[in-house]
């Protein structure tokens, strides 16, 4: 309402001609102008804390890929909220990821993912994103928004396979990242890696090749100690292959529980 | 008559004055805990405890080879993981508190005595004797294998693991575990419990000790798997003679003439 309106009328100057802005004669002022290098400033994007939540991520590198597993489920804390959330994400044809905390912002970085695919397919120059591409683009984002306060609250797990050799890495929230045979995200990290470094370890002493079959049953090995121990899951699960043939995603499937020591339990 | 309930537990009379001194600059030692991986199963004929052997004073690795696996009578151990002293202590009283009860009853002792007693003490302190423990034994009532948290709580399960390593330790039972097992089988799972604590969590370390209790026997393994062991020194920095070259030998003896002792007075 106009400013003068409770003055006295001898004391109000003539009403403004419109309000919010600028003032005949001057420059119009951005809002918020002074707080940033640019003179535009975005909105305040931040997650200051994750809502919907995805749990552990676990992927394991094999003699011709990699696996990449990851239950469906969105909590909402401790509310079991969407039991159908798939998320794990075919970036290309030769690259997965796998995508563990805030829901929204794996939406988020998957859309750009996404766009970002479309536009280098409209080029069709014979290039594409290669695993270690992709791996080095959500380091560089996820970093990037770490620095300017606003992070996404994701860990990923990234596989792929390209000319035969296969990747697997690691990019955290904090921008943490790196390479290895051996990935998990949250609760997996104390649970599954242990287990799978054990199982690879064995089969390499054993003389065995691990093939994708074997690395296949030691990520649901994996998958279902979690189960049993990570409160935010459910048996829900699904995995996905990557490679020199491509990418498959493979589930929802369910994981075979044994309660036989319930009857010793006194 | 007011009744002095101070013996019982502990005084925190001091605490406003502890604290000022903390302000002031007073610098509090750390405790040594012993980071650790703790496990115990019962098998098809008892049960079998293991342990890590690494102590940690915060970062610290403060003993590389202590024993966690405590004494408590002749058919029952306990693992000790969290505050070193406070385990060692705890076992070490509930041990002579048995063996008293044992010369008072004149029998086997129950693993569910010193289960109560252990809880029934460290429910008294309320938490602040820093005693996580696996207990396992074998009694008339069979094999039995309980956990004790620091508060008084405990849990009667077939399998358990305690301390920083609990998880790996735990993700390898959950993986591997089975209702009666021979005990080969069992005693190679908890070692691998145990290494999985030992290289997955940094609170854990060096070797596996292992105990296994069976009616009328105790088996205490220590060390059952070195793990880790102390590499040999690859290099020699020892000169051979000769490496120097020798240009001139000059050998001056002195002859001893005189000898004098002397008392030399204290200075006052």
């Amino acid at each position: 309402m106009a400013a003068g309106m409770n003055l006295p009328f001898s004391q109000r100057g003539p009403a403004p001609l419109w309000s919010g802005g600028p003032a005949p004669g001057q420059f119009h002022d951005f809002p918020n102008k002074g707080n940033s290098c640019s003179s535009v400033q975005l909105p305040i994007n931040k997650t200051r804390q994750p809502i919907v939540m995805g749990t552990s991520v676990v992927g394991i590198k094999f003699s011709g890929g990699v696996v990449i597993a990851a239950d469906t489920l969105g909590s909402y804390g401790s509310l079991a909220r969407f039991r159908s959330v798939s998320r794990l994400m075919k970036v290309t044809d030769s690259t997965v990821v796998g995508c563990s905390g805030d829901y929204g912002d794996f939406q988020d970085t998957k859309g750009h993912l996404d766009r970002m695919i479309i536009s280098e397919r409209c080029h069709d120059d014979g290039h594409g994103y290669t695993p270690r591409g992709i791996f080095s683009y959500l380091t560089r984002v996820m970093y990037y928004k770490r620095t300017r306060g606003e992070p996404h609250w994701n860990t990923w797990a990234v596989g792929g396979c390209k000319d035969g050799e296969p990747f697997l890495g690691y990019v955290d929230m904090i921008g943490v990242a790196y390479e290895s045979p051996f990935v998990a995200t949250g609760l997996g990290k104390y649970y599954a890696l242990p287990l799978m470094r054990d199982a690879a370890e064995q089969v390499a002493k054993e003389g065995r090749e691990l093939t994708e079959e074997v690395a296949v049953d030691i990520v649901k090995r994996a998958l279902k100690v979690l189960l049993y121990r990570d409160c935010r899951t459910i048996n829900k699960y699904e995995f996905a292959i990557a490679t020199e043939e491509g990418v498959r995603i493979e589930g929802p499937l369910a994981l075979d529980t044994n309660w036989d020591v319930a009857q010793y339990v006194k | 008559m007011a009744e002095d309930q101070s013996s019982d537990c502990f005084s925190f009379d001091l605490f406003e004055r502890n604290e000022k001194l903390k302000r002031d600059g007073f610098k509090v030692p750390k405790a040594i805990k012993t980071g650790t991986t703790i496990a115990g199963i019962v098998y098809k004929d008892g049960v079998v405890l293991g342990a890590d052997t690494r102590a940690t004073e915060g970062s610290v690795v403060a003993d590389k080879n202590c024993a966690k696996i405590h004494y408590l009578a002749p058919n029952m151990y306990c693992c000790g993981a969290g505050t070193a002293a406070d385990t060692e202590n705890v076992t070490s009283l509930t041990s002579s508190k048995l063996t008293l009860h044992r010369l008072y009853t004149g029998r086997e002792t129950l693993v569910s005595t010193a289960l109560r007693m252990l809880k029934q003490y460290l429910s008294r302190y309320g938490g602040h004797v820093g005693a996580y423990l696996v207990l396992g034994g074998v009694d008339k009532t069979g094999p039995r294998l309980f956990t004790v948290h620091a508060h008084g709580s405990t849990d009667t399960l077939p399998y358990v693991t305690m301390g920083s390593g609990s998880l790996a330790a735990m993700s390898v039972f959950e993986d591997r575990y089975r209702p009666n097992m021979e005990k080969e089988e069992a005693m190679l799972l908890v070692r691998d419990a145990i290494a999985s604590g030992i290289f997955n969590d940094l609170g854990s370390g060096s070797h596996v000790d292992l105990c296994v209790i069976t009616k009328g026997k105790v088996e205490y393994l220590r060390p059952f798997d070195v793990a880790n062991k102390k590499g040999e020194r690859a290099g020699d920095y020892s000169y051979k003679p000769g490496t120097t070259a020798v240009l001139n030998v000059d050998i001056r003896k002195f002859d001893v003439v005189d000898e004098q002792v002397t008392a030399v007075a204290m200075e006052t």
